[in-house]
């Protein structure tokens, strides 16, 4: 469902539900869309799973503008190094102060990687140090149950990049919520496959981006 | 002159005497009341004498108490007694004693009432408005709050001011008139519930609320047969909650929350909210248009009309709380009515989280402050009993809180100036005239019997 005006029919008034579009962060330095099929599949699977109104496309936000604030969960990911320009990172603390939520996935599935090592440091300079989330937070509850923490991605029991599986993921807290979600798990891969391919899953993989996107929503 | 003429004009002149004195004597007796008034000074009514006033007042009121005719009490007034003298004077009246008073203060009429705000911050507001046009002054036991002067115009002056904390009573003055009150204990408050779909808007109202310090409760429907709770959601009830805010349609049905406002709970119905048929019943106001966002005009000193919003038609009974101008024309943005003990608000906003989310860097603060007015606005208080009870015991009327109001609410309207006649509150009877006429009478004629020669 999408967003709209709204409309008089027969003397009653309908009005459309808001939606919930998913919105990719583009930054100026290095490849903020290196995973394009991401977010067609979580846009899958929260209209497969979820009854949430949603846009049936996705949007790239420039991180350096004000319209970023009107996409309460944005999703930032790459390859290269990252360097917030000063605009965004204004725009990116006044974001997560308002309540804002940034997940970012780190491409490589590389803690010794560019990605890695320069976003750490980009979000501790607008935000705070990036620290372990326990796997017993509600955001593994919020739609799903996932008993043992983030799940585990094909990219990490292939041994790819550091070869290392990631028990936990990284957060910065703002009181009690989750402002910034960091993954070294590398569910950009994960969920960049044609969305028809996902009857060949024994289990959908897509379902933590749900609970992503459920906290999101309302917590 | 002969003897007979001097004897039947004597007797004649002691006839007429003993007449007059009789009439003298049952004129007095017949005019009695008026001997017994009372008249109390000002003087009498400062807190010096006051007791010895009332004191003399009681006994009078006890020795009277088996006569017919009850005495009549006169009082001029200088200033507003204090409530203990005013009581008592209550009381006299309550007792039977006639009580005038004539009004030489040149106070008028002023009142200040203190409630406590219901917003989990606390805070007091006062109301206070005084008759004259003189500067009005709200103060508390440490300083001065506010003031205001509209003596250019004819309504009376009247200031309502939110005070975040207050040392002692409030007061209100104005010219030689003083009105207190003590101000109340915090709003007991109870739960938020939030029926909505999940979204931005159910998200960051529930955000809202809290970080201003309400508790809120809610169950977001997430899938046909899955939700989110938000606290610990129960029935609706107003033993748990304050007020429901119905953020979309078809998530509540109408006939709980019309128990829950017959109660006396609070409902907030959203504009989305406003369509739904089930709560057609419940809303004071009916959509009759879309108004549009003024484009950037989050970001200026009037942030409410960069958000879309409906036309709102208020219905016969309601109230408008809150208007809005956007192009020159003025439209109804909050309304409201009564529906049995509660209240139901309805907002044309949609969308509000964006004013948080796209507004100024007050955009937060304000968007908190703006939700949690509403609430307030709408919620259920729990009375205090306590305070009840106590104001049950000292007074039935506003006391202190509006003296003037007080005085006159007891005693009835001043009387004219009128002078007045000092009288003893005893006075002797007027039958030794009598007396001292007859035996002057029966002297004579002794006296007139010895000039005949009679023994």
């Amino acid at each position: 469902m999408v967003t709209g005006e709204p409309t008089v029919t027969a003397g009653q008034l309908v009005v459309p539900s808001e939606a919930f579009v998913f919105a990719t962060a583009q930054y100026e330095s290095g490849d903020w869309d290196s995973a394009p099929m991401v977010a067609a599949n979580v846009i899958d699977a929260i209209a497969r799973y979820t009854s949430i109104p949603v846009r049936p496309q996705g949007i790239s936000v420039p991180l350096s503008s004000e319209v970023l604030y009107g996409y309460p969960l944005v999703y930032l990911t790459g390859h290269l190094p990252v360097r917030f320009s000063n605009k965004e990172t204004e725009v990116l603390r006044q974001y997560l102060r308002r309540g804002g939520l940034l997940f970012i996935d780190d491409h490589n599935h590389d803690i010794d990687g560019a990605f890695n090592k320069t976003v750490r440091e980009e979000v501790r300079r607008v935000v705070g140090e990036l620290k372990p989330l326990p796997n017993t937070h509600e955001l593994y509850r919020a739609f799903f149950n996932f008993e043992n923490g983030p799940p585990t991605t094909s990219h990490e029991m292939n041994g790819w990049g550091d070869n290392l599986v990631h028990e936990t993921l990284d957060a910065v807290l703002i009181e009690t919520r989750i402002a910034v979600l960091f993954s070294n798990k590398d569910y950009s891969s994960e969920w960049s496959y044609h969305p028809d391919n996902k009857r060949f899953l024994s289990i959908d993989n897509t379902k933590f981006a749900v609970n992503i996107v459920v906290y999101a929503l309302t917590r | 002159m002969t003897r007979r003429p001097l004897e039947l004009i004597a007797r004649l002149i002691g006839v007429f005497a003993l007449v007059a004195a009789l009439v003298v004597m049952l004129r007095s007796r017949s005019a009695s009341p008026a001997r017994n008034a009372y008249t109390l000074t000002p003087s009498a009514l400062s807190d010096s004498s006051a007791h010895s006033a009332v004191s003399e007042l009681s006994t009078t009121i006890a020795r009277t108490a088996r006569d017919t005719v009850r005495p009549n009490l006169r009082v001029t007034l200088s200033r507003i007694p204090d409530a203990n003298v005013r009581s008592a004077l209550a009381v006299s009246r309550a007792a039977g004693l006639a009580v005038a008073w004539t009004d030489s203060t040149s106070a008028a009429g002023l009142a200040v009432a203190a409630t406590a705000e219901a917003d989990p911050q606390g805070g007091t507001v006062i109301h206070a408005v005084g008759q004259s046009s003189r500067p009005l002054l709200v103060r508390d036991g440490a300083s001065l709050l506010d003031s205001v002067d509209r003596t250019s115009r004819r309504e009376p002056n009247a200031l309502v001011l939110r005070a975040a904390r207050l040392s002692g009573n409030a007061m209100a003055e104005q010219g030689a008139s003083r009105a207190s009150v003590p101000v109340p204990r915090a709003a007991t408050l109870r739960r938020i519930l939030l029926a909505a779909h999940p979204g931005w808007e159910a998200k960051f109202v529930a955000a809202a609320l809290e970080e201003r310090g309400w508790q809120v409760d809610g169950s977001l429907l997430i899938a046909r047969r899955a939700s989110v709770t938000l606290g610990a959601p129960l029935s609706l009830d107003t033993a748990r909650y304050a007020a429901v805010i119905v953020l979309d349609s078809g998530v509540v049905g109408g006939d709980a929350l019309t128990r829950f406002v017959r109660q006396g709970g609070g409902v907030i119905l959203s504009a989305d909210a406003l369509g739904a048929p089930s709560l057609a019943a419940l809303r004071p106001a009916s959509i009759v248009g879309a108004r549009p966002a003024v484009p950037g005009a989050l970001l200026t000193d009037a942030p409410r009309q960069g958000l879309d919003a409906f036309d709102l038609r208020p219905a016969p009974r309601a109230v408008v709380l809150q208007q809005e101008s956007r192009g020159g024309k003025s439209e109804p943005s909050i309304v409201a009515w009564r529906i049995g003990a509660g209240r139901v608000l309805a907002s044309a906003y949609r969308e509000t989280w964006r004013w948080r989310m796209e507004g100024t860097d007050d955009g937060m603060d304000q968007h908190r402050r703006w939700w949690s007015g509403l609430v307030s606005a709408a919620a259920f208080v729990p009375t205090d009993t306590s305070v009840v009870h106590r104001r049950l015991l000292t007074t039935r009327f506003p006391g202190s809180a509006a003296p003037y109001a007080d005085l006159a609410a007891r005693l009835g309207p001043p009387t004219a100036a009128q002078p007045m006649r000092i009288a003893t509150p005893s006075g002797p009877s007027r039958i030794w005239l009598l007396f001292v006429v007859a035996t002057v009478a029966l002297l004579t004629e002794w006296a007139l019997r010895r000039f005949r020669g009679a023994p």
